[in-house]
């Protein structure tokens, strides 16, 4: 009870800080007045990827067989959902509420606590991957600046915010046992680091082959991300038109 | 004043026949979208040939100049500085450029092994169409590639690539105006870089 008080008056104070997000000037633009920090957050990333996640995740990549890979990623995918569920919710998709819901009961039942992506393998929809920082953007929130967050990496304000509160309102930790989490976190660590392996070439090109790996990274997430939510997808308007001029 | 009139003739029977060649055959839906396929087709017999890779990046290039509006692509990638770029210089970097661009992707067109490409859909847009493919991997999430096609250029030819939303001309604006901006804006050294780089 305690922690769930401390919890809801976390993701209220994260609100709150949102409303101070800073705006850029138009909706395709970079707004990154802190870069000069993120580069040193960046360049600390860098570090910590190449002398710690990256050996690892080969070495992981060696000698985790890739049934047992699948298995981790599958679980740790289904202990996703529900905290998905609840952002759905927020955001008032409630096809994506139900597809999500289909899916978690399937691959929990059937995929044997989610071992096995049942869902996937009966034809089942694609689940709906979304967070906090989408539910702030339904809500109308301004992105904010550019943000490079130690560990995880590129982010905007706004998306850091979410993933504060993503952490905090995890509903799994809510049904589960209280020290469920002694497991959990370390799962989502080890999936996290089955990921940098499998994308090792990708991360690779970006961070260590580009010159400037903080613009490639920055260009990419910035792109993508608004594709993810939306903003730019299917928006014919918002294509490059090097013709112009 | 004979020959004056006799070369305007001459012009004019020349750019009579321009507009069969371009624009009078207008971009129609289809032609956007066999053009990707053509594109993706010749894309991936390359991944799928087990060449070396030097011989692949060869092989991209060749693919790049032949379906792409080079000349366009590496003008924009270019920003603002193309403006005080002389023309032999824009030519040096498209020149430059697309070398560069077949070694950057041709290296990442090595995930693609064993994938699946698919054209799904395209649509109307500004400059042509927008085909959409849909790129299939055993146990992997299927992702979007899409394409700009126009014929702005008088021929068809596609110029943007965006992947997940990421599209390819932005992308390279922006880091190829990062290297330009290390360079303290100077071009010829940009060029220089570009040649090795990959």
């Amino acid at each position: 009870m305690n922690l769930f008080s401390f919890r809801a008056v976390f993701s209220v104070a994260a609100l709150a800080l949102l409303a101070a997000c800073s705006t850029p000037p138009t909706k395709n633009a970079i707004h990154d007045p802190s870069e000069a920090e993120n580069r040193k957050v960046h360049n600390f990333n860098k570090a910590l990827d190449r002398n710690l996640v990256a050996p690892i995740a080969r070495g992981y990549g060696k000698t985790v067989p890739l049934q047992a890979d699948r298995a981790i990623s599958n679980v740790a995918a289904n202990l996703a959902i529900p905290g998905e569920i609840v952002n759905s919710f927020l955001q008032f998709r409630l096809e994506d509420v139900v597809t999500n819901t289909i899916r978690f009961t399937t691959n929990t039942i059937f995929g044997i606590g989610g071992l096995f992506d049942a869902a996937t393998f009966l034809g089942m929809e694609e689940d709906v991957e979304t967070d906090f920082g989408e539910t702030l953007a339904v809500y109308g929130f301004p992105e904010g600046e550019y943000l490079e967050v130690p560990v995880y990496g590129p982010r905007t304000e706004r998306e850091a915010y979410g993933l504060v509160v993503d952490f905090f309102l995890d509903p799994v930790g809510n049904f589960l046992p209280s020290n469920a989490r002694q497991v959990t976190f370390p799962l989502y660590v080890v999936d996290k680091v089955g990921d940098r392996n499998e994308y090792d070439d990708a991360i690779n090109g970006i961070l260590y082959e580009s010159e400037d790996s903080y613009v490639a990274a920055r260009s990419l997430y910035l792109q993508n991300r608004r594709f993810k939510l939306g903003t730019t997808a299917e928006n014919l308007d918002d294509l490059e038109d090097p013709y112009a001029d | 004043m004979q020959t004056n009139v006799f070369t305007r003739r001459a012009i004019m029977a020349m750019l009579a026949t321009l507009p069969m060649a371009g624009p009078a055959a207008a971009l129609s839906q289809q032609d956007a979208e066999s053009l990707i396929g053509k594109l993706t087709n010749d894309i991936f017999k390359v991944i799928n040939s087990g060449k070396s890779e030097s011989s692949m990046f060869r092989d991209f290039e060749r693919i790049f100049v032949k379906y792409a509006d080079v000349p366009v692509i590496a003008r924009s990638s270019l920003g603002v500085a193309r403006r005080s770029a002389s023309k032999s210089q824009i030519n040096a970097y498209t020149k430059a450029f697309q070398g560069y661009v077949s070694r950057k992707y041709g290296k990442r067109f090595r995930e693609f092994i064993g994938a699946k490409i698919e054209v799904t859909k395209s649509q109307k847009s500004k400059r042509g169409y927008l085909v959409d493919s849909n790129v299939t991997f055993q146990g992997k999430r299927p992702f979007l590639v899409q394409w700009q096609v126009s014929d702005a250029s008088g021929r068809d030819r596609m110029f943007d690539i965006i992947i997940e939303g990421i599209s390819m001309l932005r992308l390279e604006r922006e880091e190829i105006g990062a290297m330009l901006d290390r360079r303290g804006g100077d071009i010829d050294k940009l060029i220089a870089h570009l040649k090795s780089a990959s």
